[in-house]
């Protein structure tokens, strides 16, 4: 008794220590090849052809995309060394955990997915061996194809209980939206590993994902990136009404870099519609509003910039943000949040929740394990 | 093709902005039977409309499971069954206009899905038919209704010609598109439409209902909707991406006088869209240099929303969103009649505050629709 009640106190003051954990660091693969220590015999004559071949995206970035004080002018790379990002990113801004969400996250919009699957995993492994293992501030995503649900409940299945691995990871890009039942055997292994599910923007319209908006292409970069919160939403909607967290209560789903404050849209429209479409979902059990709080999670990068900070709070509350958002960077990339500078107006009990408390309770108690074991 | 010259009505209105009770943009009145439209329909196809069912449409297969007409009047016939609310406009006129103190309904009608059938020629010929029988059989008789130019935007040319041939019409007050569409409404293929717009100081209608349908792509950015209540929760999507893209490809830099009325998407998705893509345009704006002010300066300047359905949230949430996006000035009072499946639409605005009602129930729309609304 006495043990466990220590126990729980060390948790908590360990909780109570953390300043900041940043949910989105984009750790770069230096290249390919990286991957062939971890990658089986047979698929090494994909790697002697320079990898599979990408499908790639119009929309490029006005700028590099990427920070320039993050380029390492040596290789190139930006958070492509693990040094790198503790000194640039972890000790500069005073972020004690960070996830690392990588640099491959669209493999699941790729054709092949027999391929994609093997370089997923291979690419996960990549992660334990070079940015997790060495280091306690870095957590790892397991990285998986929407594209390929057995392949990926497989994969989350292989990784499910490594202590250094804190979610699972796809793309926003999609054919089909995320609540359709062909997705439930990822979900299933998660809840099984204690995981939560995370999607990330960037791929929308490239490869097999369906074209960036419901109305087809937009036509710039500026566009493009402003449109996916879309995809976020449309996720969001189909998770709720298709009833996975009906099926699935314990769930927890992440959407990253899609902005925040459109939750309450989506709270508001699906509660204005249930009472009066409910004959159609059965299955639902309670208000749409309902199951957006209890399982899901939205990300701050790229916070949303009102003239009157004010109203950013408000429309924060209407989503109940001390128990639903995250903090995130995005470093290296170009709209990084700074989070010494970029959430001075919130009230500090808000800002606690958002950059240490939630993200402990969206990844559980693994957040703090010793990666000694990974 | 048909045209209708404008008649003059048996007795000038009388009322004025003063005696205005509610005006109501969005009246769906519906189609008894395609054999009406045909004769006002371009003679070459009007056997096509005649045919059983109606003329070739593709749908999108989602519907509404339960009460489709809510709380809304039903008319009963010689049998003592429930009549379809909005076939005939004496009756819409007494039973829903006279009681419910609405002084001016814009009519949308049933059609929400022209610009994604894939004949262009069928789409326009029916957007013709539905406009001369609208004018013919509801507007010039009565007072109280007014008109939408029904175009299909696929064919832009199409589209425009049908603006310039009906624009002048004192009983048409706005051109009505359905929001589906195989491509982005900003993009410079439909610009000849907004011209036309402009040209007779006419709103563009943007209305969600074809999403999903014919050649429009899945009804969400990342796939089709399993369900109707899914489908009808991610429609503002739609609206989302439309706005970036005329904002994006300068539209309104072009169009300055433009307004575009939003229906049925709601308005708290607003201040999240202002805000990111402001952000996005303060770094990216190299890219657009034509796009002059911030993005959410036109979008506040340009476009104006509607009441049904509003979000479900607490009057401190509406009024703040309200603050957020100008409200005051852009929300105008939709009823969606006869479908009141989500509710009562007077309901959805009580807890306005008497004097943001006002303006929401007649003020917004007079300044949207100019002097049009009276004649």
């Amino acid at each position: 008794m006495t043990l466990v009640i220590e126990r729980e106190a060390t948790f908590v003051d360990r909780v109570a220590a953390l300043r900041l954990v940043d949910t989105d660091i984009h750790n770069d693969l230096p290249s390919i090849e990286a991957l062939r220590p971890f990658l089986a015999k047979k698929w090494h004559l994909w790697l002697d052809s320079g990898g599979p071949g990408s499908a790639t995206r119009y929309y490029a970035n006005m700028g590099s995309g990427r920070m320039d004080d993050a380029v390492n002018e040596d290789d190139g790379l930006a958070a492509g060394d693990p040094e790198w990002v503790v000194q640039q990113l972890m000790t500069k801004y005073r972020i004690d955990i960070g996830v690392l969400t990588g640099s491959t996250i669209g493999l699941g919009i790729q054709h092949d997915y027999h391929i994609q699957a093997a370089i997923a995993s291979a690419y996960n492994e990549w992660t334990l061996a070079t940015w997790v293992r060495p280091y306690e501030c870095f957590k790892g995503s397991i990285v998986c194809l929407g594209s390929d649900p057995a392949a990926s409940a497989a994969e989350v299945r292989r990784l499910g209980q490594n202590p250094g691995m804190v979610q699972v990871l796809m793309a926003s890009a999609a054919r089909i939206p995320y609540g359709n039942t062909c997705y439930w055997p990822i979900y299933r292994a998660a809840v099984e590993h204690d995981l939560p599910v995370a999607i990330h923007v960037g791929s929308e319209g490239t490869g097999i994902a369906n074209p960036p908006t419901a109305v087809g292409y937009p036509s710039t970069y500026l566009e493009f990136h402003t449109d996916h919160s879309q995809t976020m939403m449309a996720h969001c909607v189909s998770l709720i009404a298709d009833g996975v967290f009906e099926e699935l209560p314990t769930l927890k789903f992440a959407f990253i870099e899609g902005g925040t404050v459109w939750a309450p849209y989506v709270m508001g429209r699906l509660d204005r519609l249930y009472p009066a479409l409910k004959a159609e979902v059965p299955y639902l059990k309670m208000r749409p509003s309902e199951y957006l709080l209890r399982n899901c999670y939205f990300s701050t990068q790229p916070i949303e910039e009102p003239d009157d900070h004010q109203q950013l709070l408000q429309m924060l509350r209407m989503m109940h943000a001390e128990k639903t958002v995250v903090f995130a960077s995005d470093y290296p990339h170009w709209d990084f949040d700074n989070p010494l500078m970029a959430f001075n107006f919130f009230p500090a009990d808000l800002k606690r929740r958002i950059f240490v408390e939630n993200a402990v309770e969206l990844y559980g108690p693994r957040l703090l394990e010793s990666n000694r074991g990974a | 093709m048909s045209t209708i010259a404008p008649t003059s009505r048996p007795e000038d209105r009388t009322d004025t902005l003063a005696t205005l009770r509610a005006i109501d943009v969005d009246l769906h009145h519906d189609i008894a039977s395609w054999q009406d439209i045909a004769p006002y329909a371009p003679q070459g196809l009007r056997h096509r409309l005649t045919r059983p069912g109606g003329p070739p449409l593709a749908r999108h297969g989602f519907k509404i499971i339960g009460p489709r007409f809510g709380e809304a009047p039903r008319p009963t016939d010689a049998n003592g069954r429930a009549g379809h609310p909005a076939v005939d406009p004496a009756w819409v006129k007494a039973e829903y206009l006279d009681r419910r103190g609405v002084d001016i309904a814009i009519l949308t009608g049933p059609i929400l899905s022209l610009g994604v059938q894939p004949n262009h020629d069928m789409a326009a010929a029916i957007a013709t038919g539905v406009n001369n029988w609208t004018l013919e059989t509801w507007i010039r008789p009565f007072h109280c209704f007014k008109g939408s130019i029904l175009v299909a935007h696929q064919d832009p040319a199409q589209a425009a010609a049908e603006i310039d041939r009906l624009g002048d019409d004192p009983g048409m007050v706005q051109v009505l598109m359905g929001s589906a569409s195989e491509t982005p409404l900003g993009r410079r293929q439909f610009h000849p439409i907004y011209a036309a717009c402009v040209r007779h100081d006419l709103p563009l209608a943007l209305h969600i209902g074809g999403e999903g349908a014919g050649m429009s792509p899945p009804a969400t950015a990342v796939g089709h909707p399993t369900t109707h209540f899914e489908w009808y929760g991610s429609l503002p999507q739609v609206y989302m991406a439309h706005i970036m893209s005329m904002v994006t490809e300068g539209v309104f830099e072009k169009f300055s006088t433009l307004k575009v009325v939003l229906y049925e998407g709601g308005i708290f998705w607003l201040p999240h869209i202002m805000w990111r893509f402001d952000k996005n345009w303060k770094a990216q704006r190299s890219e657009t240099p034509w796009v002059n002010e911030r993005p959410s300066a036109y979008i506040r300047r340009h476009f104006y929303h509607t009441t049904y359905p509003l979000e479900l949230s607490s009057q401190e949430e509406l009024a703040a969103v309200l603050e957020m996006i100008e409200g005051e000035q852009t929300l105008l009072f939709s009823s969606n009649y006869p479908n009141w499946e989500l509710g009562d639409p007077f309901a959805m605005i009580e807890g306005l505050p008497a004097a943001l009602r006002r303006r929401v129930l007649v003020e917004n729309a007079r300044a949207v629709y100019g002097e049009r609304l009276l004649r």
